[in-house]
Formats: C-alpha cells, sequence, structure tokens
C-alpha cells in the first residue's frame, strides 16, 4: 500500500479538482473524498498526516468527521477549511489536533506551505 | 259548568301547575275522559302518546277515576305503572290528576318499574330516566291538598253572583299560592333554575271589581298570562312597566310612581292600590284594583303579599349569594364572557369583559344591549342569531386604527336551557392585540434573520466556485505545460459560468415584487411534459415510477407552467433521492369543487415528526451538502400561485406531497403580487431538502 499523506474531503467537485491538481503538481500523496462517510474509510485506511476538510455552512458535519477522524486515527492532523468565515466560532473542539482553519478561496502557495510544514513535522 | 275549566284562564293555570310541580296535569271530565293534558318541560309523560299498549291502559284507568271521590276530597291511587297518581275531585264530577311523582329511587323499585315497562312494550332504548321528584306518598298527598285548597278557592272566587266568602278572601289565597311556592322550594327540591324563575318571575294577582284575577307568570322572555275582562288592558300596562322596572333597576318609588301615572290614562275610572318591591333588581309586586270595596280586605292582601315579597326576597339572597359564587368563578377566567337574553340584553358580564371593552372606550351595562359602536355590529348581531340558535366559532375582529386598534378573537354561542330551549346567547372573546403586535414584529425579525442567512449560505455557494478558479488562476502561473493550462482555462470558465449562475438564481427569488405570470395551466400537460425527465431521474436511481392517469375532462388550474415544472422536478427528485434503489414513487392528479392537486407518494423511509414542520423552512436540511432551500422554495413558488404545499408523512411507511392549486374559474384573471418574501435561493431547485 503507497503511503498517503493527505485525505480531502469536500463535497465541491471542483474544488476537489483544484486540491488534486495542486498536490499532483507538488508530489504530495494524497486521496479525495466527497463525503465525510468516504474521507473517513480513508483515513482509517491509509492514516495520513493530514485531513482537510470542509465545513458545511450551519451543519456540523464537518466537525463531526473530524472528531471521528480522531477516533479512527490518531496521528492525522486536522485542517478545516470553510465557505463562511463565522461557521466555526466558539465551536472547535479543543481536543482536536486542528492545525488551522483557512477560508475559501484560499491563497494556494499559503496551503502548500502549511501542508508542507504539517508534512515535515 | 260543562267546559268551564277549558277557558284561557283556567289552561293558563293548569300549566303553571305543571310547570311549578314538575307533574303532568290532567284534567278529566265526569266520564272519566281526557279533556286537557298540560305537561312540565321535560316531563316523561308527555312521551306516552307513543305507545299504544299504554296509552290505552290510562284511558281506561281514568274512566275508573271518574265520580271516585267526594267534592274536595284527595285520593292517591296506583296508575297502571303502579306509580302514585293524586286525583283531586273538583264539583260536578270533574277532577283533577296529577302524574309524574316518582317513589323514592331504590333499586327494587327501579327493577320492577322496569319489568312493568317491559310488559308494556315500551323498548329499553327509549327507557330515559329524566329527573322526577321523587316524593313519598305523605308529600305527594300534601301537594294534592294544597293544590286542592287553591283551587277550590279560585274556583269559587271567580264564580259569578258569589261574593268571596271569608276563606276566599285575596289574602288567604296569596298565601295559600306562597305556600305552594314554598313547599317546592324545599333543600330536596332546590335547582338554580327554579328559582331563578320565580325570582325574575312575577306573580301579580288582580283582583276587580267583578271578582276576575289575573295570573302572570315569567320565564325568561315567555310569558303565561290568564286575565278577564277589563284587567287586559292594565295587564299589559303593568307587564311592560314591570319588564322596564326591572330592567333599569330603578327604585320602588319610581316604579309606583310610573305605574301610577300609567294607571290613570289607560284604566279609565279604576284606580289601583300597589305596592311594590325591589330588591337587587328584581320586584315583585301586587296590585288591588278599586280597593274602596274593602280597605280591611286591601290592607290584609298588601300584608300576605309582603309575605310573599319577604319570601321572594329571601330567595333572591340565596340566588344573590349563588351569583356571587357564579360571578368570582365567571371573573377567574381570562377570556372576555358576556351572557345576553333573547333580546340581546347584556344579562352577565365579567370582569375580563369589561376590562377589554374599557381599555379601548367601550362601557357595559345590564339591560342594555352590548355597546352601539358601529365596529362591533358583526358581534352584536351574532348575539341576535346566536339567541335563536346559531353558533359563530373563532371569529376575528378589528376595532380602530394605529395605536388604539383593538384586536379581538370571538365566539357566540346559543345560551341552552335544561329543557333544550334557547334562553340566550354566550360571547367569548379575547383580546389578542398584542399577539398580533409579537407576531408582527416576529415576522420583521424573521425576515431579517432569514435574509442574513440567505446571505451566507449565498456566500457558501460562492465561494466553492471562487476557491476553484482563483486557486485555478494561482495554478496556471506555477504550470508549465501548454494542453494542462488549457485545461485550467477551461476550469475557470466554467467555475465563473456557474457563479453567474447561482447569482441569477439568487436575484430571481430575492427581488421583491416578483410576478409569477399566472394564466391557465392544464396539468396534465405539465406532467406529461415532464414524463421523461423524471422517468430517467428515476431510473437512475432504481426507482419504480408510476403517473396514474388524470381523471377525464380534468380542470385547468391557475399558476405558472414554468415554476410549477420546477416545483415538481423538485418534489420528485426529493422522493426518488428518498427511496433510491428499488423504492416507489407514485404521481397522480386529483381535484374537488375549488381546487385539484398533484400527489407524490413514496414509500421511502418517511420524515420524523420532529422534522416535518421544518422541511418548507429556508436552510432546513437533513443532507449532506443541501442546501434547504429546495422545499421551501417550491412552497413559496406555490404560495404566489394562490395554492398551498401539503405535506404527510408517517416514518417507515413514506411521505406524501400534495401541489394544491386553485382552479381556474374559482380565481380572478391576471397576476398576483408575490408577497415579496425577500428571500432567496442560492443553487436553485437542484438540492433538495429532505434526506432520508
Amino acid at each position: 500500500m503507497n503511503q498517503v499523506d493527505v485525505v480531502v474531503t469536500d463535497d465541491d467537485e471542483s474544488v476537489r479538482w483544484l486540491y488534486q491538481e495542486i498536490f499532483a503538481l507538488e508530489g504530495i500523496a494524497h486521496r479525495a473524498a466527497a463525503t465525510g462517510a468516504e474521507g473517513l474509510r480513508l483515513v482509517a485506511e491509509h492514516r495520513p498526516r493530514l485531513a482537510i476538510v470542509d465545513l458545511k455552512l450551519g451543519a456540523m458535519n464537518g466537525l463531526e468527521v473530524a472528531r471521528r477522524i480522531k477516533a479512527v486515527s490518531d496521528n492525522t492532523k486536522i485542517l478545516f477549511v470553510t465557505g463562511y468565515d463565522h461557521a466555526l466560532e466558539g465551536n472547535v473542539d479543543e481536543q482536536l489536533p486542528v492545525v488551522a482553519i483557512i477560508e475559501k478561496p484560499f491563497d494556494v502557495p499559503s496551503l502548500l506551505r502549511l501542508v508542507k510544514s504539517v508534512l515535515r513535522d | 259548568m260543562p267546559n268551564g275549566l277549558m277557558t284561557v284562564k283556567w289552561r293558563a293555570f293548569h300549566e303553571s301547575l305543571a310547570r311549578i310541580l314538575e307533574l303532568t296535569v290532567v284534567v278529566l271530565n265526569t266520564e272519566g275522559n281526557i279533556l286537557d293534558v298540560y305537561h312540565a318541560p321535560g316531563c316523561v309523560f308527555s312521551e306516552f302518546g307513543r305507545y299504544p299498549v299504554l296509552s290505552r291502559a290510562y284511558r281506561t284507568f281514568f274512566r275508573t277515576l271518574s265520580g271516585a271521590g267526594q267534592d274536595g276530597s284527595v285520593a292517591i291511587v296506583n296508575d297502571p305503572l303502579d306509580l302514585p297518581v293524586a286525583v283531586v275531585a273538583l264539583e260536578n264530577g270533574l277532577c283533577l290528576v296529577l302524574i309524574g311523582g316518582l317513589p323514592h329511587k331504590d333499586a327494587q323499585a327501579r327493577l320492577e318499574l322496569e319489568a312493568r315497562l317491559e310488559a308494556y312494550g315500551i323498548p329499553q332504548a327509549d327507557r330515559l330516566w329524566l329527573p322526577a321528584p321523587a316524593l313519598t306518598v305523605d308529600e305527594f298527598r300534601e301537594k294534592a291538598e294544597r293544590v286542592q285548597t287553591l283551587y277550590a278557592q279560585l274556583l269559587r272566587f271567580t264564580r259569578p253572583n258569589t261574593s268571596p266568602g271569608p276563606k276566599t278572601t285575596l289574602p288567604t289565597m296569596v298565601v295559600e299560592l306562597n305556600k305552594l311556592v314554598a313547599a317546592f322550594l324545599g333543600s330536596e327540591g332546590f335547582k338554580l333554575r327554579r328559582i331563578l324563575d320565580l325570582v325574575t318571575s312575577s306573580l301579580v294577582v288582580l283582583f276587580d271589581a267583578e271578582g276576575a284575577w289575573a295570573f302572570t307568570y315569567y320565564r325568561n322572555v315567555q310569558t303565561v298570562t290568564a286575565h278577564r275582562g277589563r284587567c287586559t288592558e292594565l295587564l299589559v300596562a303593568l307587564e311592560r312597566h314591570w319588564r322596564e322596572a326591572l330592567v333599569l333597576g330603578k327604585d320602588a318609588a319610581t316604579a309606583v310612581a310610573q305605574w301610577a301615572h300609567v294607571l290613570d290614562k289607560t284604566s279609565g275610572g279604576l284606580r289601583l292600590q300597589t305596592s311594590f318591591l325591589t330588591h337587587n333588581g328584581y320586584g315583585a309586586s301586587l296590585g288591588i284594583v278599586n280597593p274602596e270595596t274593602s280597605p280591611a280586605r286591601v290592607r290584609a292582601a298588601l300584608s300576605a303579599f309582603g309575605q310573599q315579597v319577604t319570601m321572594a326576597l329571601k330567595v333572591a339572597a340565596v340566588y344573590h349569594c349563588a351569583q356571587q359564587r357564579l360571578g368570582s368563578l365567571l371573573n377567574s377566567v381570562r377570556h372576555g364572557l358576556i351572557i345576553t337574553n333573547g333580546e340581546g340584553r347584556v344579562v352577565i358580564a365579567n370582569q375580563a369583559a369589561r376590562r377589554i371593552l374599557a381599555a379601548y372606550g367601550f362601557s357595559l351595562t345590564l339591560g342594555q344591549p352590548i355597546t352601539e359602536h358601529k365596529g362591533l355590529l358583526p358581534i352584536r348581531m351574532a348575539l341576535c342569531a346566536g339567541a335563536a340558535g346559531e353558533t359563530y366559532c373563532r371569529r376575528q375582529l378589528t376595532l380602530g386604527q394605529g395605536e388604539a386598534t383593538l384586536h379581538l378573537n370571538w365566539d357566540v354561542t346559543p345560551l341552552y336551557c335544561e329543557d333544550g330551549t334557547v334562553a340566550g346567547a354566550v360571547l367569548t372573546f379575547e383580546d389578542v392585540t398584542e399577539n398580533v403586535h409579537i407576531r408582527r414584529r416576529l415576522q420583521e425579525w424573521e425576515k431579517l434573520a432569514t435574509a442574513g442567512e440567505v446571505a451566507a449560505s449565498l456566500a457558501h455557494e460562492i465561494r466553492n466556485p471562487l476557491a476553484a478558479a482563483a486557486g485555478a488562476i494561482q495554478l496556471f502561473d506555477l504550470v508549465d505545460d501548454e494542453h494542462k493550462r488549457q485545461e485550467i482555462l477551461t476550469k475557470l470558465r466554467v467555475e465563473l459560468n456557474r457563479m453567474n449562475k447561482i447569482l441569477t438564481n439568487f436575484l430571481r427569488f430575492a427581488k421583491p415584487g416578483t410576478k409569477e405570470s399566472l394564466q391557465s395551466v392544464d396539468l396534465v400537460q405539465v406532467i406529461e411534459d415532464l414524463r421523461f425527465l423524471l422517468r430517467s431521474e428515476a431510473n437512475l436511481h432504481d426507482v419504480e415510477l408510476v403517473i396514474h392517469d388524470a381523471p377525464d375532462d380534468f380542470p385547468q388550474v391557475t399558476g405558472d407552467p414554468d415554476s410549477l415544472k420546477q416545483v415538481f422536478i423538485n418534489i420528485a427528485k426529493n422522493a426518488v433521492e428518498a427511496v433510491s434503489g428499488s423504492g416507489r414513487l407514485e404521481i397522480s392528479l386529483h381535484r374537488d369543487a375549488e381546487q385539484a392537486w398533484v400527489t407524490f407518494r413514496d414509500n421511502g423511509p418517511g420524515i420524523s415528526r420532529e422534522n416535518i414542520n421544518n422541511v418548507t423552512r429556508p436552510f432546513f436540511t437533513t443532507k449532506l451538502g443541501g442546501t434547504g432551500l429546495g422545499l421551501w422554495i417550491s412552497s413559496t413558488i406555490v404560495q404566489r400561485m394562490g395554492g398551498k404545499l401539503r405535506l404527510e408523512s408517517e416514518p417507515g411507511r413514506g411521505t406524501t406531497v400534495q401541489v394544491v392549486l386553485p382552479l381556474r374559474q374559482s380565481t380572478e384573471q391576471g397576476s398576483l403580487e408575490t408577497t415579496a418574501p425577500g428571500t432567496s435561493v442560492a443553487g436553485g431547485v437542484k438540492e433538495g431538502v429532505i434526506e432520508k
């Protein structure tokens, strides 16, 4: 089984496309999932260093996915991506290994720096 | 006097007797044939005519009574049902039979009575055990003897050319009347309504120079009046002024003065010496005509009348006490409560009623119709109709304007007596002004909150393609491969188009005053147009789709066909996704006289009770990736067309959604201005609401 460093969960196909293009360009081993369930399955299977999780407005689905990720893969860090800047206010569990919360649209070089720094640690 | 007992006067007397005694009074001739029968209201014996065998038995029984007793004697005998009846023998072989007293209740007596009813072929279902006075034989005899005494006195007194003897004088008779009334006021026979009848009714006994008498009995607005000769005019005047005095609550002096005034004008040579007492708005009166015949007699009469009034006032005190209890009960009710009599005049009003109306400048006066203010006209009319048996439920009324506006929710129901007759109407109402204000503020607040939520949703929807587009531009700089760069530019174009589409949809629903173009729509055709699309959607999710044929001559509805297609697709997609993989969706068309509806019935997992009320709210979704706008938009669209969305769901059994639209002929032509929800849609109808 090949090493997978990053698992991306985002229900938007275009956003997944972007992640894939970026990571392919930089040679970062990754997998992408469209649903929380699929993302969890990939995390459990590959135990990646980083999980990028999209947070849906209003629903706690992203947070729930993050909690379960911690349960199935203790060493996986989490990066939240949100389209709504207040979505996470006061809702992030301190126990979760969250490295950052970034907003869409995000700066590609910044994202890459962040991902690489996590993978280096 | 062969038929002397059949005059109007005597009929009225017998009827009054039956009412007061709560018995049936039968008058028999010398052969024992029935001359007349008088029933108390709700009396069990009034039904006997329906049972021929029993009816015959009674006729035979009555014949055995003729000439049975001597004049003035009272006998208690058993009737065909083995129940005691009192036979009062009058002169000339006539007799009066009092029927309907039941023995004291005991199980054995009841069983025996049941057996006898059985023997007379009276079906079980007809044996209603109405409340009837339970009397011992001695009590029954005592009552009968009082009736006999009273009767004999009246009979002798009214006989022409007979001067009243010492025992048949007016005071004696009034005393006897009092005794009779008192006899039925014992604790056992205590009934509020009876007392009310007595107190609010007048017992006017009048004697003119010829010795005629009148017996006036009020019961609510029903009047029993017996009179003779020249008393008529006088009595009419008395009745009218008596009522006015009662209603206006005037003091005794005023009322007496009024009477004297009227009598001077109406009674010709007659003079009246009268006594009138009021107490808490109730009164009693007695008038003696041409008192010069015997001043001593007049004094005695007035003294006896005093006794009667004293008793009436005692009764009034009891009534007053009961009324106070009733009053405190009614005053603890939060709703306004007003009871009016048959003429629409206020009889009872609780504190809440006075407070609510007073706050808006309306006052209430007992004995008067509720305020003449034209704004209250609907209620006043309803009260009159209520007294005629009509019922009005959950009505609303708005009075005044601006700050002083009063919003009322009200009901009017008839006021029924024990015997089922309508005595007036009951108005209950609630001041919902505060609720209306709160609801309006809430609606404003909800609009703002919804606008905020829509903006947030829009931001989120836009930021996905924005992220992809912005990323694509940055990626473009990082990539050297020309083929890859073309691919990125294509992606960029797609994402920009996507953003434009989201904004277009947003504007379409956000723009206030959007007009749905309302026109005649053939629902059958709309469904037909969608058949292919729905079929492919169903196939995609492996769902069995059944589109039932519409009934023949299916009518046109009012709506916008394109918007309706959007709604139908939206609902069908929700259903198909809910039953995805071997489920079933049925679409059918129905109609009634005013509307038509399209039913989407699926056999999916259904919607939980807690969610069913939320599914048409904006942003409610249980589906990952759902916007929570699909069903809300559908609901908004249908409402704009004057229709509605009906949802029924049973968890585990499936969900039914109905799109109900008004038939073409039942609406006016033209467009309907939208109610400007001030809200929008992002993501259009591509996603449904219900996740199952």
